[in-house]
């Protein structure tokens, strides 16, 4: 073995010409691993590996790195700006591409995009989805423009993200991979396949598995994670939330492993709660501005017009109920009925216990297929983990130490009630007292720097909500501006499944204007967004100029009127923030080559297309304020200059590095090299953990939400709204309320999931001739995979060719056989659903997933837009057509 | 004490400035803005507050970097040093 690892090193080396390696990062996906690139001395790129420097990713990458080399050099990359000569636009059509001159292309860009703005910027609709470029989301606010086309995907942590927000100030959260010792997954890939920081993840995960990390993997689908897994809990899609309702059941009630000193110090659960469902606040102490504003201090943004009185709680040794913050609180009350003012009253803790009396094992098992044993088993397992009342000292502070952690993402929440299902997992995190502690639950906050800021304090001693990870709030607004209905969320994230909805029937959604331009920016649109392809197709026929940005043709620039070829992430700049929570600092990418033909950046193909529409000033003030520089007045780009997208990042290299992690430096010191990535010390690892008094306890019970929808209901009902928008799903707690999916018709007898491995993200991968032979080999991507006793009882036999049915669409495939899928699902891998290709590599699929998912109102979470991702199906055997041809 | 603001798009237009340096003898940020007049004659608190004393929901104030939301009471008192930047609420998808 170690001479054949001998001769393959050897040979590697031999392969590659002689030359020099440059720092950068990757963008095979949208994480930040930090890489180098091997160049020769004719500037051709032909290895890449990880930085060993990196403390991120020390060195590793995944199997996507090495493949860059392959999507640089593509022959089938677009090289110069090309424009459609047949108007007849569908899948089937030959756009007849001919290649024009860049200033051909950007006048035209630039002509139909004035007119837009000319006539009302409401016309235009987008679909931005380059993550390592976010703040190019933002350039069609030089237009004053929202309607995005696409955000929320299948594979997006729609929901989550805004529950993050909300209850941890953080865009994601993951386990501690540093101190865990006992970590459920559920329904994502964190340290395995997917999510955040997969090659740093993976070795993080590796260590912590060699030290003894107990993994338990909670899937329909023996996944990468589940197959690693210690144990693996098959269990039926769309009721992760029911599991984890169980499992606080029995640690409330059965195991009656709880920690009281986090729910009553560091959370609500002691806040007492009336009949109503709201706080018990004092009738006499009001929350009061504070004298002054002293430097740094924030608490005047907890100060709101109106008159706030402060919530209660009960301390049991004076036997009374006392202001949250009164500071002759002897205790705090987490059980038991009181009488207060006459009303009566229970502590949030109890409030939340009597509701999930009902959520016994055997009630999970009803729901889940999880037997009630394993659910009593677990519960016993993760809280006896959490060590409660351990602590730990790290760099001389002590910290509560519990080294259990809940992690989920993608499949736990992705779902009609996703917000519900993110407060699920909340919740059994904080009711081990894991969230945010060492070896527990930790935030991640988004990859904005000059969002230095992360948890600070809010109203009513809790910490303050930050919903809006991705833009500020869309005010309520009637008739509404946005076509996916933004103005009715106050809490959403963009749901473009509704464009579905309201670009075919306007007029049912007071919409009062059609979009007719759209530009497509790295997003292959109908491939990622639910619902019925066809209509999909339908709507891009509908607009009359689409233009795009992008290396390659995809199933939705097939629709596009003109191509802007873009540079790869080897021939381009950009500044990214490496993910926490174990890390934190920048990684810079850097040109390693020169672009192919004409390919030029996307933020200078944006910078073009502004200045020849007159709003170069605009999109200078946008960029300047989302990245923070317009804080700094001798770092605030100049409204009347041009700048490279070298120059825009020096700026931003500056400005970060300044106020978040100093000294200041420009991207050449980054360039230079690499990155500025440490460790993460404890105290920004663990923030508020140990610390009480800090008035930013977490809501164990969420008034925050039931008050967005108070006031979502008094808008509403100012207005005349065409359609009934229902409010009830924001709740204080997450409820045992079921997804519609499982209350389809009999005949829609299985569920449909989706699943992919980290190395398919993206349509692009799948076109690499590298990826696609790892994903060929492996018999869950190549069909449609099924349990064979399922299989066997429906007369259906592996090699079979199947139609997969649902209310709303249907795909085909080959049948494949697996032990590793719960009976009641067929799985459908991300690799089989291409239906367009300009490459010979990609294998056209039978169909495309999100297809057979509704997108409807019924099928999205009315609090943040996220969609349900389950779909119920029925499958029948079809006539074997002909074998696709292998290329 | 001196303040800096910041106007962005339509604000820099009704001001005619983008950026500023403004001495404020003291107070709270509903005086700074009863105190910076548009070129019409108007300030930007006839513009920016509404009936009911909040910022509108036409217009974002961020004060040094956080937003001064429409449910926020505008007595806020301000410091030398402090930045406010002013624009239209405009719908971004980032950042922020």
């Amino acid at each position: 073995m170690r001479e054949k690892l001998r001769v393959e090193k050897q040979a590697r080396a031999n392969s590659m010409r002689p030359g020099k390696w440059i720092p950068t990062t990757c963008k095979m996906c949208l994480h930040t691993c930090a890489m180098v690139a091997h160049v020769s001395n004719n500037g051709v790129v032909d290895r890449i590996q990880g930085d060993p420097t990196c403390p991120s990713n020390k060195g590793k990458n995944c199997v996507k790195a090495v493949t860059g080399v392959e999507r640089n050099y593509d022959p089938y990359r677009l090289k110069r700006p090309v424009k459609r000569t047949n108007p007849k636009k569908g899948p089937g059509e030959d756009p007849g591409w001919v290649e024009i001159s860049w200033d051909e292309a950007l006048d035209l860009v630039a002509s139909k995009m004035k007119k837009v703005v000319e006539k009302d910027p409401r016309e235009f609709i987008y679909a931005i989805t380059d993550f390592q470029k976010i703040y190019n989301w933002a350039w069609p606010a030089i237009i004053g423009n929202g309607n995005q086309f696409h955000v929320v995907g299948t594979y997006c942590g729609g929901a989550y993200h805004v529950t993050a927000g909300i209850y941890n100030s953080a865009f994601a959260g993951v386990g501690d991979y540093e101190r865990c010792n006992y970590w459920i997954q559920c329904g994502g890939g964190d340290g395995f396949s997917s999510h955040l920081h997969v090659a740093a993840g993976q070795r993080m995960m590796s260590d912590a598995r060699a030290r003894g990390m107990r993994v338990v993997c909670v899937e329909p689908r023996l996944s990468t994670s589940a197959a690693k897994a210690d144990e693996w809990v098959p269990i039926r899609p769309a009721c992760d939330r029911h599991f984890v309702l169980g499992l606080c059941h029995a640690l409330m009630y059965e195991h009656k492993i709880y920690d009281t000193e986090y729910l009553k110090w560091f959370a609500d659960g002691g806040y007492l709660i009336g009949d109503d469902g709201w706080f018990m606040r004092s009738s006499t102490e009001k929350t009061l501005p504070p004298e002054g504003r002293p430097a740094g201090s924030m608490r005047w943004f907890q100060q709101t017009r109106e008159e706030r009185y402060k919530p209660l709680v009960w301390d049991p040794v004076d036997k009374r109920a006392k202001a949250f913050d009164d500071p002759t609180i002897k205790d705090i009350s987490l059980e038991g009925t009181y009488e207060v003012e006459g009303k009566i009253v229970r502590p949030a803790f109890q409030y939340i216990k009597d509701a999930y009396k009902e959520y016994t094992p055997e009630w999970t098992e009803k729901i889940t297929s999880v037997p009630a044993a394993t659910v009593r088993r677990i519960a016993k397992e993760f809280g006896e983990a959490a060590q409660i009342g351990s602590t730990i000292t790290l760099d001389g502070e002590v910290y509560p130490y519990r080294p259990a952690s809940f992690n989920w993402y993608r499949g736990a929440q992705g779902h009609k009630y996703g917000t519900m299902d993110n407060q699920s997992y909340i919740l059994l995190n904080m009711l081990v007292g894991s969230y945010n502690a060492p070896g527990g639950l930790l935030g991640v906050v988004l990859g904005s720097p000059h969002m230095v800021w992360t948890d600070e304090p809010g109203p009513d001693g809790l910490i303050d909500p930050k919903p809006h990870q991705l833009h500020p709030e869309i005010p309520f607004n009637w008739p509404p501006n946005t076509t996916t209905l933004m103005e009715i969320m106050p809490l959403g994230v963009d749901p473009g499944q509704f464009n579905m909805l309201t670009l075919r029937e306007p007029e049912k959604y007071d919409i009062k204007f059609k979009p007719s331009t759209c530009l497509l920016y790295h997003s292959n649109t109908t491939w990622s967004m639910v619902g019925n392809v066809d209509k999909w197709y339908d709507i891009l026929r509908g607009f009359d100029f689409i233009w795009a940005i992008d290396l390659f043709h995809n199933e939705t620039t097939t629709f596009a009127d003109v191509i802007l070829p873009d540079q790869t992430y080897l021939e381009s700049w950009a500044l990214l923030m490496c993910e926490p929570p174990a890390t934190e600092g920048l990684n810079c990418r850097q040109p390693v080559v020169e672009p192919l033909g004409e390919c030029r950046d996307g933020y200078e193909i944006l910078a073009e297309v502004a200045e020849r529409m007159g709003k170069l000033k605009e999109m200078n003030e946008i960029y300047s304020f989302i990245t923070g520089l317009v804080n700094d007045p001798g770092l605030m780009l100049d409204v009347n200059k041009r700048y490279t997208h070298k120059e825009f990042l020096d700026h931003c290299a500056r400005y970060w590095t300044k106020t978040v992690w100093p000294p200041e430096r420009g991207l050449d010191w980054f360039a230079a090299n690499g990155h500025n990535v440490v460790w993460r010390p404890p105290q920004h690892k663990y923030y508020m953990s140990n610390k009480r008094g800090r008035d930013m306890r977490r809501p164990f019970f969420c008034e925050y939400i039931l008050k967005q929808k108070q006031h979502l209901e008094e808008n509403m009902a100012k207005v005349k709204m065409p359609f009934k928008w229902d409010t009830s799903e924001y709740v204080a707690f997450p409820n045992g309320r079921l997804s519609p999916v499982h209350s389809e018709p009999p005949e829609f007898d299985m569920y449909a999931i989706t699943f992919k491995e980290h190395f398919m993200n993206f349509t692009e991968n799948l076109s690499i001739p590298w990826i696609r032979e790892i994903v060929d080999r492996d018999p869950h991507h190549v069909g449609l995979i099924m349990n064979p006793k399922t299989a066997k009882a429906k007369g259906l036999q592996e090699g079979d060719y199947i139609e997969v049915r649902s209310q709303f669409g249907h795909l085909s495939g080959w049948l494949v056989y697996t032990e590793g899928i719960h009976p009641e699902v067929i799985g459908i891998s991300n690799a089989t659903n291409r239906t367009v290709s300009h490459n010979p590599v990609t294998r056209l699929g039978g169909g495309q997933f999100n297809t057979l998912l509704g997108n409807d109102f019924d099928y999205t979470d009315h609090v943040t837009g996220a969609m349900e991702t389950v779909a119920r199906v029925k499958i029948t055997k079809l006539p074997k057509p002909p074998l696709p041809k292998k290329y | 004490m001196t303040l800096n603001v910041t106007a962005l798009l339509k604000v820099r237009e009704l001001l005619g400035w983008s950026q500023k340096a403004v001495e404020f003898t003291g107070g709270t940020l509903d005086q700074l803005l009863k105190e910076i007049s548009t070129i019409d004659g108007r300030t930007l608190y006839d513009i920016f507050v509404q009936n009911d004393g909040g910022i509108s929901s036409d217009y974002l104030v961020w004060l040094n970097c956080r937003p001064v939301k429409q449910i926020h009471s505008l007595d806020i008192p301000l410091r030398s040093g402090d930045k406010i930047i002013a624009m239209p609420a405009i719908a971004f998808r980032a950042g922020g």
